[in-house]
Protein backbone atom coordinates (compact mmCIF):
# COMPACT_ATOMS: atom_id res chain seq x y z
CA UNK A 1 0.00 0.00 0.00
CA UNK A 2 1.28 3.27 -0.96
CA UNK A 3 1.57 6.19 1.71
CA UNK A 4 0.43 9.17 0.58
CA UNK A 5 2.85 12.45 0.27
CA UNK A 6 1.36 16.11 0.36
CA UNK A 7 2.74 19.27 -0.18
CA UNK A 8 2.60 20.65 3.64
CA UNK A 9 4.33 23.75 4.80
CA UNK A 10 7.11 21.49 6.53
CA UNK A 11 8.91 20.56 2.89
CA UNK A 12 9.10 23.83 2.28
CA UNK A 13 12.11 24.90 4.90
CA UNK A 14 15.53 25.04 2.98
CA UNK A 15 17.57 21.53 3.07
CA UNK A 16 20.81 24.05 2.46
CA UNK A 17 22.87 25.07 4.04
CA UNK A 18 26.45 27.38 2.83
CA UNK A 19 29.84 27.68 4.89
CA UNK A 20 30.65 29.15 8.14
CA UNK A 21 30.66 32.88 7.59
CA UNK A 22 29.93 32.77 3.76
CA UNK A 23 28.11 35.64 3.11
CA UNK A 24 30.25 37.90 5.56
CA UNK A 25 33.04 37.26 3.87
CA UNK A 26 31.25 37.35 0.01
CA UNK A 27 32.69 39.45 -2.68
CA UNK A 28 32.30 39.51 -6.31
CA UNK A 29 35.58 37.10 -7.64
CA UNK A 30 34.91 38.56 -10.84
CA UNK A 31 36.67 41.46 -9.92
CA UNK A 32 38.53 42.21 -13.31
CA UNK A 33 35.75 42.63 -15.72
CA UNK A 34 36.62 44.35 -18.89
CA UNK A 35 34.88 48.03 -18.71
CA UNK A 36 35.22 51.42 -20.24
CA UNK A 37 38.22 51.83 -18.05
CA UNK A 38 40.74 49.76 -19.43
CA UNK A 39 39.76 51.06 -22.87
CA UNK A 40 42.25 53.77 -21.90
CA UNK A 41 45.51 53.98 -24.37
CA UNK A 42 48.45 52.41 -22.27
CA UNK A 43 51.10 52.96 -25.19
CA UNK A 44 53.16 55.90 -25.62
CA UNK A 45 55.43 56.90 -28.91
CA UNK A 46 58.37 58.99 -28.61
CA UNK A 47 58.28 62.74 -27.84
CA UNK A 48 57.85 64.43 -31.54
CA UNK A 49 57.37 61.26 -33.15
CA UNK A 50 53.89 62.16 -34.65
CA UNK A 51 55.45 65.65 -35.89
CA UNK A 52 58.39 63.99 -38.33
CA UNK A 53 56.13 61.19 -38.98
CA UNK A 54 54.55 63.07 -42.17
CA UNK A 55 58.09 64.10 -43.47
CA UNK A 56 59.66 60.37 -43.26
CA UNK A 57 56.35 58.70 -44.84
CA UNK A 58 56.52 61.49 -47.49
CA UNK A 59 60.63 60.69 -48.16
CA UNK A 60 59.55 57.23 -48.63
CA UNK A 61 57.24 57.02 -51.00
CA UNK A 62 59.34 59.63 -53.29
CA UNK A 63 61.57 56.51 -52.94
CA UNK A 64 58.75 54.21 -53.22
CA UNK A 65 57.44 56.34 -56.79
CA UNK A 66 61.36 55.91 -58.05
CA UNK A 67 61.02 51.98 -57.62
CA UNK A 68 57.55 52.09 -58.60
CA UNK A 69 58.06 49.84 -61.98
CA UNK A 70 59.73 47.71 -60.60
CA UNK A 71 57.09 47.01 -57.41
CA UNK A 72 54.69 47.04 -59.75
CA UNK A 73 55.99 44.28 -62.03
CA UNK A 74 56.85 42.05 -58.53
CA UNK A 75 53.29 40.75 -58.15
CA UNK A 76 53.21 39.26 -61.43
CA UNK A 77 56.82 38.03 -61.46
CA UNK A 78 55.83 34.56 -60.47
CA UNK A 79 53.04 34.75 -63.38
CA UNK A 80 55.42 36.15 -66.20
CA UNK A 81 58.14 33.82 -64.91
CA UNK A 82 55.90 30.63 -65.73
CA UNK A 83 54.73 32.67 -69.12
CA UNK A 84 58.33 32.88 -70.70
CA UNK A 85 59.06 29.03 -69.27
CA UNK A 86 55.78 28.25 -71.46
CA UNK A 87 57.12 30.47 -74.23
CA UNK A 88 60.61 29.27 -73.93
CA UNK A 89 59.43 25.72 -74.28
CA UNK A 90 56.98 26.10 -77.40
CA UNK A 91 59.74 27.85 -78.90
CA UNK A 92 62.31 25.54 -78.46
CA UNK A 93 59.86 22.22 -79.28
CA UNK A 94 58.44 24.27 -82.45
CA UNK A 95 63.18 24.71 -83.15
CA UNK A 96 63.83 21.11 -82.82
CA UNK A 97 60.78 19.60 -84.73
CA UNK A 98 61.57 22.34 -87.68
CA UNK A 99 65.02 21.77 -87.93
CA UNK A 100 64.36 17.80 -87.96
CA UNK A 101 61.90 18.62 -90.53
CA UNK A 102 64.75 20.66 -92.54
CA UNK A 103 67.12 17.67 -92.64
CA UNK A 104 64.38 15.18 -93.59
CA UNK A 105 63.51 17.46 -96.56
CA UNK A 106 67.29 17.97 -97.46
CA UNK A 107 68.06 14.65 -97.87
CA UNK A 108 64.40 14.00 -99.66
CA UNK A 109 65.91 17.22 -101.92
CA UNK A 110 69.23 15.51 -102.51
CA UNK A 111 68.38 12.19 -103.82
CA UNK A 112 65.12 13.56 -105.78
CA UNK A 113 67.29 15.44 -107.78
CA UNK A 114 69.58 12.25 -108.15
CA UNK A 115 67.39 9.56 -108.22
CA UNK A 116 70.10 6.95 -110.49
CA UNK A 117 72.59 7.76 -108.12
CA UNK A 118 70.47 7.39 -105.58
CA UNK A 119 69.37 3.77 -106.88
CA UNK A 120 73.38 2.83 -107.36
CA UNK A 121 74.23 3.92 -104.29
CA UNK A 122 71.68 1.83 -102.58
CA UNK A 123 71.96 -1.16 -104.91
CA UNK A 124 74.33 -3.74 -105.15
CA UNK A 125 74.28 -4.30 -109.39
CA UNK A 126 76.43 -7.25 -110.01
CA UNK A 127 74.55 -8.99 -106.87
CA UNK A 128 71.08 -8.23 -108.21
CA UNK A 129 72.57 -9.48 -111.66
CA UNK A 130 73.56 -12.48 -110.20
CA UNK A 131 70.29 -13.35 -108.24
CA UNK A 132 68.00 -12.93 -111.35
CA UNK A 133 70.33 -14.99 -113.15
CA UNK A 134 69.80 -17.89 -110.58
CA UNK A 135 66.39 -17.14 -110.49
CA UNK A 136 64.15 -19.57 -113.03
CA UNK A 137 61.44 -17.27 -113.75
CA UNK A 138 63.53 -14.92 -115.14
CA UNK A 139 65.46 -17.41 -117.41
CA UNK A 140 64.14 -15.66 -120.49
CA UNK A 141 64.68 -12.16 -120.74
CA UNK A 142 64.36 -11.56 -124.04
CA UNK A 143 61.08 -9.44 -125.55
CA UNK A 144 58.32 -11.41 -126.45
CA UNK A 145 56.64 -10.06 -130.12
CA UNK A 146 53.39 -8.19 -129.53
CA UNK A 147 52.30 -7.27 -133.25
CA UNK A 148 51.95 -10.72 -135.64
CA UNK A 149 53.15 -10.09 -138.75
CA UNK A 150 49.97 -10.46 -141.42
CA UNK A 151 50.60 -10.17 -145.38
CA UNK A 152 48.43 -7.63 -147.72
CA UNK A 153 45.58 -10.28 -147.88
CA UNK A 154 45.00 -11.03 -144.47
CA UNK A 155 45.20 -6.96 -143.37
CA UNK A 156 42.61 -6.65 -146.41
CA UNK A 157 40.36 -9.54 -144.75
CA UNK A 158 40.57 -7.87 -141.72
CA UNK A 159 39.78 -4.46 -142.98
CA UNK A 160 36.72 -5.74 -144.56
CA UNK A 161 35.44 -7.64 -141.70
CA UNK A 162 35.68 -4.35 -139.43
CA UNK A 163 33.45 -2.80 -142.30
CA UNK A 164 36.17 -0.36 -143.53
CA UNK A 165 36.38 0.69 -146.68
CA UNK A 166 39.49 1.19 -148.33
CA UNK A 167 38.06 4.79 -149.73
CA UNK A 168 38.23 5.60 -146.19
CA UNK A 169 41.02 4.57 -145.37
CA UNK A 170 43.08 6.79 -148.10
CA UNK A 171 40.66 9.77 -147.09
CA UNK A 172 42.19 9.54 -143.64
CA UNK A 173 45.72 9.16 -144.65
CA UNK B 1 37.57 67.35 -46.33
CA UNK B 2 35.95 64.18 -47.01
CA UNK B 3 37.66 61.20 -48.00
CA UNK B 4 35.93 61.29 -51.43
CA UNK B 5 37.44 64.71 -51.71
CA UNK B 6 40.58 63.18 -50.58
CA UNK B 7 40.63 60.60 -53.33
CA UNK B 8 39.52 63.13 -55.99
CA UNK B 9 41.93 65.74 -54.93
CA UNK B 10 44.70 63.17 -55.63
CA UNK B 11 43.13 61.18 -58.58
CA UNK B 12 42.42 64.83 -60.71
CA UNK B 13 44.74 67.33 -59.44
CA UNK B 14 48.12 68.03 -60.93
CA UNK B 15 50.00 67.35 -57.52
CA UNK B 16 48.87 64.13 -56.26
CA UNK B 17 51.76 64.50 -53.28
CA UNK B 18 49.78 67.34 -51.55
CA UNK B 19 46.14 65.19 -51.98
CA UNK B 20 48.60 62.10 -50.46
CA UNK B 21 50.32 64.55 -47.67
CA UNK B 22 46.76 65.75 -46.77
CA UNK B 23 45.99 61.56 -46.63
CA UNK B 24 48.10 60.78 -44.44
CA UNK B 25 47.90 63.51 -42.17
CA UNK B 26 44.53 62.33 -41.72
CA UNK B 27 45.03 58.69 -40.87
CA UNK B 28 48.65 58.72 -39.67
CA UNK B 29 47.77 58.28 -36.18
CA UNK B 30 44.36 56.13 -35.92
CA UNK B 31 46.64 53.69 -38.42
CA UNK B 32 49.53 53.76 -36.15
CA UNK B 33 47.32 52.87 -33.04
CA UNK B 34 45.54 49.86 -34.74
CA UNK B 35 48.88 48.77 -35.81
CA UNK B 36 50.07 48.99 -32.83
CA UNK B 37 47.65 46.86 -31.28
CA UNK B 38 48.62 44.27 -33.13
CA UNK B 39 52.65 44.38 -33.52
CA UNK B 40 53.20 45.86 -29.24
CA UNK B 41 56.85 47.18 -30.43
CA UNK B 42 57.15 50.64 -31.75
CA UNK B 43 59.62 50.38 -34.16
CA UNK B 44 58.31 47.48 -35.76
CA UNK B 45 54.55 49.63 -35.88
CA UNK B 46 56.67 52.40 -37.60
CA UNK B 47 57.97 50.59 -40.26
CA UNK B 48 54.41 48.13 -41.17
CA UNK B 49 53.26 52.40 -41.22
CA UNK B 50 55.99 52.92 -43.09
CA UNK B 51 54.99 49.87 -45.33
CA UNK B 52 51.03 50.60 -45.45
CA UNK B 53 51.24 53.83 -46.81
CA UNK B 54 53.60 53.20 -49.64
CA UNK B 55 51.17 50.43 -50.66
CA UNK B 56 48.79 53.02 -50.44
CA UNK B 57 50.25 55.43 -52.55
CA UNK B 58 51.04 52.59 -55.13
CA UNK B 59 47.64 51.68 -54.93
CA UNK B 60 45.64 54.72 -54.74
CA UNK B 61 45.78 55.43 -58.84
CA UNK B 62 43.56 52.25 -59.21
CA UNK B 63 41.29 53.19 -56.41
CA UNK B 64 37.70 53.43 -57.49
CA UNK B 65 36.00 54.52 -54.56
CA UNK B 66 34.44 50.50 -54.47
CA UNK B 67 35.13 51.19 -50.29
CA UNK B 68 35.79 53.76 -48.63
CA UNK B 69 39.20 55.41 -47.94
CA UNK B 70 39.24 54.71 -44.44
CA UNK B 71 38.18 51.02 -44.82
CA UNK B 72 40.58 50.44 -47.57
CA UNK B 73 43.44 51.95 -45.60
CA UNK B 74 42.47 49.87 -42.18
CA UNK B 75 42.69 46.72 -45.01
CA UNK B 76 46.13 47.33 -45.96
CA UNK B 77 47.15 48.21 -42.67
CA UNK B 78 45.47 45.07 -40.94
CA UNK B 79 47.09 43.04 -44.00
CA UNK B 80 50.61 44.29 -43.38
CA UNK B 81 50.42 43.71 -39.89
CA UNK B 82 49.51 40.33 -40.03
CA UNK B 83 51.78 39.65 -42.66
CA UNK B 84 54.64 41.29 -40.08
CA UNK B 85 53.80 38.56 -37.54
CA UNK B 86 53.84 35.65 -40.11
CA UNK B 87 57.28 37.38 -41.22
CA UNK B 88 58.52 37.29 -37.72
CA UNK B 89 57.45 33.39 -37.33
CA UNK B 90 59.10 32.56 -40.67
CA UNK B 91 62.09 34.32 -39.96
CA UNK B 92 63.28 33.19 -36.94
CA UNK B 93 61.60 29.33 -37.21
CA UNK B 94 59.07 30.94 -34.71
CA UNK B 95 55.77 28.99 -33.33
CA UNK B 96 52.63 30.81 -33.12
CA UNK B 97 52.91 30.46 -29.49
CA UNK B 98 55.84 32.12 -29.22
CA UNK B 99 55.80 35.00 -30.82
CA UNK B 100 52.64 35.77 -28.34
CA UNK B 101 55.08 35.28 -25.80
CA UNK B 102 57.81 37.53 -27.23
CA UNK B 103 55.36 39.89 -27.79
CA UNK B 104 53.68 39.64 -24.29
CA UNK B 105 57.86 39.45 -23.16
CA UNK B 106 58.24 43.28 -24.86
CA UNK B 107 55.36 45.00 -23.03
CA UNK B 108 57.44 43.99 -19.85
CA UNK B 109 60.57 45.93 -20.89
CA UNK B 110 58.31 48.62 -23.28
CA UNK B 111 59.58 52.13 -22.90
CA UNK B 112 56.55 53.14 -24.52
CA UNK B 113 54.47 51.26 -22.48
CA UNK B 114 52.51 53.40 -19.13
CA UNK B 115 49.79 50.83 -17.83
CA UNK B 116 49.54 49.41 -14.86
CA UNK B 117 49.43 45.61 -14.00
CA UNK B 118 45.79 45.14 -14.88
CA UNK B 119 46.09 47.39 -17.87
CA UNK B 120 49.50 44.24 -18.66
CA UNK B 121 48.00 41.99 -17.55
CA UNK B 122 45.00 42.79 -20.20
CA UNK B 123 47.04 43.00 -22.82
CA UNK B 124 48.50 40.07 -22.76
CA UNK B 125 45.18 37.93 -22.15
CA UNK B 126 44.52 39.60 -25.86
CA UNK B 127 47.86 38.69 -26.98
CA UNK B 128 46.68 35.17 -26.01
CA UNK B 129 44.07 35.61 -28.64
CA UNK B 130 44.24 34.08 -31.69
CA UNK B 131 46.06 36.80 -34.75
CA UNK B 132 42.54 37.46 -36.04
CA UNK B 133 40.08 37.43 -33.11
CA UNK B 134 42.95 39.73 -31.69
CA UNK B 135 42.13 41.99 -34.46
CA UNK B 136 38.50 42.23 -33.93
CA UNK B 137 38.78 42.34 -29.97
CA UNK B 138 41.16 45.74 -30.52
CA UNK B 139 38.73 47.49 -33.69
CA UNK B 140 35.95 46.86 -31.79
CA UNK B 141 36.99 47.23 -27.84
CA UNK B 142 39.58 49.83 -28.61
CA UNK B 143 38.64 51.45 -31.34
CA UNK B 144 35.16 51.27 -30.88
CA UNK B 145 34.33 50.70 -34.59
CA UNK B 146 31.07 49.67 -36.01
CA UNK B 147 30.48 46.21 -36.95
CA UNK B 148 29.82 47.12 -40.66
CA UNK B 149 33.19 48.93 -41.00
CA UNK B 150 35.16 45.83 -39.96
CA UNK B 151 33.21 44.02 -42.03
CA UNK B 152 34.47 46.02 -44.94
CA UNK B 153 38.04 45.79 -43.24
CA UNK B 154 37.99 42.20 -42.31
CA UNK B 155 35.97 40.93 -45.37
CA UNK B 156 33.66 38.90 -42.61
CA UNK B 157 30.32 38.78 -42.03
CA UNK B 158 29.07 41.10 -39.01
CA UNK B 159 27.16 37.86 -37.12
CA UNK B 160 30.95 36.27 -37.52
CA UNK B 161 32.45 39.23 -36.27
CA UNK B 162 30.06 39.56 -33.52
CA UNK B 163 30.66 35.38 -32.46
CA UNK B 164 34.41 36.39 -32.63
CA UNK B 165 34.38 39.27 -30.28
CA UNK B 166 31.88 37.71 -27.79
CA UNK B 167 33.98 34.25 -27.69
CA UNK B 168 37.19 36.84 -27.65
CA UNK B 169 35.74 38.69 -24.61
CA UNK B 170 34.75 35.41 -22.43
CA UNK B 171 38.32 34.32 -23.26
CA UNK B 172 40.00 37.23 -21.70
CA UNK B 173 37.55 37.80 -18.69
CA UNK B 174 38.29 34.32 -17.97
CA UNK B 175 42.43 35.11 -18.31
CA UNK B 176 41.92 38.03 -15.88
CA UNK B 177 40.35 35.96 -13.28
CA UNK B 178 43.05 33.35 -13.13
Amino acid sequence: MKHRVTLNSELQHNPFVVPENYFETFSIRKSVALNSELKRNVFTVPEGYFGALQERITGNVANAKRQTPVLRWQPLRTQLAFAASFVLLISVGYGVSALLWTSTTASEKHYAGSFPNYLAQIIDEPALIQAVANNPKHESTERQPVVVEMDDDAIIRYLADADVSLHDIAATY
Amino acid sequence: MTDKELVQLFLESDNPDYAFNLIVNKYRERLYWHIRKIIISHDDTDDVLQNTFIKAWNALPEFRGDSQLFTWLYRIATNESLTFLKKKRTKFFLPLVDVERHLSNSIEDDPHFNGDAIQKKLQKAILKLPEKQRVVFNMRYFEEMKYEDMSAVLDTSVGALKASYHHAVQKIEKFMEE
